[in-house]
This record gives structure tokens, sequence and C-alpha cells, in this order.
């Protein structure tokens, strides 16, 4: 077990310095820097600058040298949990993403959560219930589910619920002009929860439903399903102490391939509904060309990616006794 | 009751023997998914209507601004009614797909031709080659794709080529690897042993031998491909970073109309657009469902 996990790190280690080199490279073939992004009218920081200041300034910014010797410093500070300072403010972008990770953490848990609870319960049943009216209500409403962009159904949500129906807010994270008490403050929040997470947890909960819809199908036909109906068990039992736990196993899968679209989806989400997360800091440090504000964010958010994959893989393994990686 | 069987497998012989050609078979096969061919007459309707059709059922021009008719609802003028600068909803989305729809269709061609090129070089060259480009694949495949999709936009400048080319280099990865394992079953078949001993060149065997055995997995995905990099380019447009105004894309055309007081009152600027991009990728998909099942020799019940 832990030689596997070992080997699993260490396989991590190029993907991760890949990620490093394709993330400068993106940089390094842009048009432009960050000086010259601050001549940009509606975003420009300074409005007169000559040849000489705009040097002066990149060679603070330390873009003066070649590119490979800026790639080798910039990777000597991620090493050792340094990922530079954001141009703009000049705070480390560390601190930025640890300001701003909490939000988007919680908005992207809740949604895998719903996605989750719905999904493989509605999965199981329209399997055991196949080619019933419920089986092709939920399976039209898988392939509805993925094809709706995350925006628009967040948009719908938002029509319905906040502004038509009045039953939750429609933008932010929590209401700043009250002062609850601290159950109504949990509640107060909770309702700002409810809508982004919906919409970002709708494709996750279509893509569950529908592998572990086919995943029980396959299983209920089994051998050793066949033997334990066999051996006079109710249906009921060998659905759910047999088969569901033999199904449901590569769910586990399934949501560590689900993640990146999760974390990517989040983004979107979170300009809707104007959640504090990481989306903002990502979306403005782009407009501004604030290079270690976005490869910060690209690589902090890939090794999450990686790792969470990691832990994934590795839960698949203690939990199912057949798999033996020696 | 045995001889009834097997007249019927007689039967069912005799036909595949007199009729049916294996593009019969496949056409048949499409033909019995219901959903399949509605969703490809809806696209039959759609392309020609989008692309060479479009001043013909929009006459009105999809750009031009009318202050005297701000805002309006749809009506017999103006079949979706109007935007908040007067110009008509109905044109926009028309034009507007003509957007989605080539950048969806580019984007795929784009990353088809990558992933085909680097999936059948690992696979077919093993070894270094191999290992080397699949830990470029799983590299590339690691970063979240609306991260890496931005961050790319953000660099070479939003606009339309720019967003197919960015769709293009971010969805090469999973075609890459559908190919590679296709050719590495494909290179253990005999044929393809038979034609290196008669001295064929890789890249012939590649192209001639290899390829057309691993076609129809690699069309299954590029329809599939085409409908998620509609919903790529549609996400990127609404957070403002895809084609450039004033030409209309579905996802620009709601990302105009996010303001809550718009979202509530004026219904006809976000629904047409959303309903589009939405139709337009449930048909592919339902297309793409309908050649896996056709293609796949596996599930042969003719």
């Amino acid at each position: 077990m832990s030689r596997y996990i070992a080997r699993r790190l260490l396989q991590a280690v190029p993907v991760l310095f890949g990620i490093t080199v394709i993330i400068f490279t993106l940089v390094e073939l842009a048009p432009g820097d960050a000086v010259t992004a601050m001549f940009v009218p509606d975003i420009g920081v300074m409005a007169d600058m000559d040849e000489d200041r705009m040097q002066a300034l990149r060679a603070s910014y330390g873009l003066d040298k070649p590119a490979p010797i800026r790639y080798l410093k910039w990777l000597g500070g991620v090493l050792r949990g340094n990922l530079g300072k954001s141009f703009v403010t000049r705070t480390p972008v560390t601190e930025e993403i640890v300001r701003r990770l909490p939000a988007t953490l919680k908005l992207t848990v809740t949604a895998l959560l719903i996605s989750l609870t719905l999904g493989i319960p509605l999965g199981v049943i329209t399997a055991v219930r196949q080619y019933s009216f419920l089986d092709y209500f939920a399976t039209w409403w898988t392939y509805v589910a993925i094809a709706l962009p995350s925006f628009f159904s967040a948009i719908l949500l938002m029509y319905l619920f906040a502004l038509n129906l009045d039953l939750l807010p429609t933008f932010g994270y929590s209401t700043v002009t009250r002062d609850f008490g601290f159950w109504d403050g949990m509640l107060d929040r909770l309702k700002y929860l409810i809508l982004p997470a919906t919409a970002l947890g709708i494709p996750g909960m279509a893509s569950f439903m529908r592998y572990s819809r086919s995943s029980m199908l396959e299983h209920l036909l089994q051998d050793y399903a066949t033997v334990a109906r066999s051996k006079g068990l109710k249906e009921t039992v060998v659905i759910y102490r047999h088969v569901l736990r033999n199904a449901l196993l590569p769910v586990i899968t399934i949501t560590g391939l689900h993640l990146p679209e999760l974390f990517g989806g989040a983004l979107v989400i979170e300009t809707i509904f104007g959640w504090p997360g990481m989306s903002i800091l990502f979306m403005a440090g782009v407009e501004r060309r604030d290079y270690p504000l976005i490869m910060g964010i690209g690589l902090f958010s890939t090794v999450l990616i990686v790792l969470s994959t990691l832990l994934t893989d590795l839960a698949y393994v203690v939990v199912d006794p057949r798999i033996r990686y020696e | 009751m045995a001889s009834d069987e097997n007249s019927a497998a007689e039967s069912i012989m005799v036909e595949e023997i007199a009729g049916s050609t294996h593009k019969g078979r496949i056409v048949r096969r499409f033909m019995r998914n219901r959903a399949a061919v509605a969703g490809a007459a809806f696209m039959l309707v759609v392309v020609p209507l989008v692309f060479p059709l479009a001043k013909v059922v929009a006459p009105q021009d999809p750009h031009a601004t009318n202050l005297r008719e701000i805002g309006q609802p749809p009506s017999a003028d103006h079949l979706l009614g109007t935007d908040l600068t007067g110009r008509d909803m109905w044109s926009r989305v028309v034009y507007g797909g003509r957007v989605s729809l080539a950048v969806g269709l580019v984007a795929v061609v784009i990353y088809m031709s990558i992933g085909i090129v680097l999936g059948s070089l690992a696979g077919f060259y093993g070894g270094m080659v191999d290992s080397i480009i699949m830990r470029v694949t799983e590299t590339v495949m690691s970063i979240p794709g609306y991260v890496m999709l931005i961050t790319i936009v953000a660099f070479i400048g939003p606009g339309l080529f720019n967003s197919m080319l960015a769709i293009g280099l971010l969805g090469w990865t999973g075609i890459a690897r559908l190919v590679r394992g296709q050719v590495l079953s494909v290179r253990a078949q005999d044929y393809v042993m038979a034609a290196r001993a008669t001295g064929v060149p890789a890249k012939g065997i590649i192209l001639r031998h290899v390829l057309p055995n691993t076609m129809a997995p690699i069309i299954v995905a590029a329809s599939f491909g085409v409908a998620g990099a509609i919903l790529l380019e549609a996400g990127l447009s609404f957070l403002g970073l895809g084609v450039r105004i004033p030409v209309p894309s579905w996802g620009q055309m709601i990302n105009e109309a996010r303001s809550p007081a718009i979202i509530q009152d004026y219904l006809w600027l976000w629904v047409p657009p959303g309903l589009a991009i939405t139709l337009c990728v449930l048909s592919i998909n339902f297309i793409g469902d309908g050649l896996r099942d056709a293609l796949d020799p596996r599930l042969i019940r003719d």
C-alpha cells in the first residue's frame, strides 16, 4: 500500500513540473507584458510614461531578464511555496489565493455533495425500475442537464427562485447590512449558497446518475446477483445489500474525473452570483495581465486537482479489497 | 422448434447477402434511433438556416440599432423582440448561430488533427515517443479546462479565431488517448504485420492501414466534441473573453443580458440564445449516441 502511494506521488512529479512549463510558456508567448498592459486606457494605472521609465519599471519587476532565468527564479520560489507578488496589488499571490480559497471550496464541495446525493439515488432507482416512467423521465433529464450551459441554468434558477418567487437572494455571499445571531447567520449564508451550488451541481448530477444507472444495470445481471437470488434472498436484499455496494464503488473514480470540470465551472458560476471566490481574483488578474497571479492560480488549481485525483485513486484502493497494487 | 430457428437464421443470412452493404447496415441502425434522427433533422434545419440562408430568414441587420424600438417584446415585426439598443433579436440569434457553430466545428477539426497525429505517433512507435507524448497528455488533462482556456485567451487575445485555437489546444487529449489505444490494438493485427513485412514505410502503414480501422470511435468522439466545444465557446463568450462585440455569439448575448433587471423583465434577450445553445448541444449529443450505436460492430443486431 505505502509503496503504491509512493509510486503515485512520484508519478505526479513530472505532471506538476510539466504544468509549470506549460503555464510559463503561455505567459511568455503573450504579446505585451504587465508594463504595457498598464497603458490600456480603461485600466491604466499610469497615464504618462516614457520608454526609460518603462524600462526601469520592467527592471523593478525583474522583467528585463531572459525567459529561462525568470522561469528558474519563479520555479525556485514555487518550490519554497512562494508564488511571487501580484504586480498590481504588490501582495504575495499565496496570500491572495488563501484569502479567496474558502469561498470557492465551500461552493464546489456543496455542489459536489448536491450532485452525489441526488444523482446516485436517482441512478439506482431508475436502474431498479428500468423502463418505468421515472426512468424515461430521468434519462431525458440527464440529456438536457448535460446540454444546458451552466450559466444558462444559473440564470434560469436566479429568474425563478430569486427574482420571481423571491425565496432566495440573487447575489453575494451573505447579508452584510444586518447582524444576525450565530444560527440565523448560518441560515442566511446557506440561503446565499443554494442557487450557485445547485447550478454548479447540475451537470455532475446528470453524469453521476447516468453512471450509477448503467453500473447498477450491469451488476444486476452478474453471477453473484443470480446466486444471491437463487439462495432465496428477497430482491430488495439482493439489490441493496449485494449489488449496490459493488456497483457504486467506481463512482469514486468518476468523482475524481469530475473534479477539474467542477473547479472550472465554479469560475463561471461565481461571476454570475458575485461569489467572492477565486474567480474574481482570476478574472481581474487576466484583465490586468498580472502574470504572477495568473501563474499562481493556474498552478495552485492544478496542484489541487492532481492531489484530489490522487486521493480518489487511493480511496478506491482502500474501499475495494479486490484491488492490490503491490 | 429447431427448424424454425434455422429458417429464421437462414432468412437473415439471405437478407444480408441479397441487399445489405456495410454502409446500409450502419444507416439502418442509425435510423432506428429516434432521438438521433430527431437530432440530425434539427441540425439539418439549423445549419442551412444560420449559414447560407441567414439573409433570407433574418432580413433585418443584426447590428443596426434603432433607438425608437428599444427593448420591445416579441411581435410580428420583431419575432423575438428587440434588445436595449433596438437591434432585432431574431437576426441576432440567427447570426449568433454562425459564430457558435463555426467555433464548435473548427475547434474540433483543430483538436482532432492534434489528437490524431500525437495519438498515432505514440501508439505506433511506442517506447520513448509514447511515454513523452502520454506524459504531456496527462499534464494538459489535469489542468482545469476553463483555467487553461481563460489563460490562453487572455494571452493570445479574444476573438473568433483565437477562441477556436484555444479550445483546439485544450481538447486534443481525449482524442490522443483514444487514437493511441486504437492504434495499439490495430498494430498487433496480422494485416499490419503483413504490410510491414512487405516493406511499407511507417507513414504509409499509419495512414493506409491503421487509421481507417480506427475511424469509428474517432467519428463518435468528434461529434460529442462539437457539442462540448459549443458549450466551451458559450462559456468563454459569457465571461466576456470570446468573440468581440458587435459580432454576436449566443454566449455573448446572454452575457449582455446578465443584470437582474434584464433577467426579470426582458426574457426574450436571454432565453432564445440559451435555448439555441441547449437544443444544438442536445441534438449533436443525440447524433453522437446514434453514431456510436450504429458504428459499434459489437452491437450488430440486424
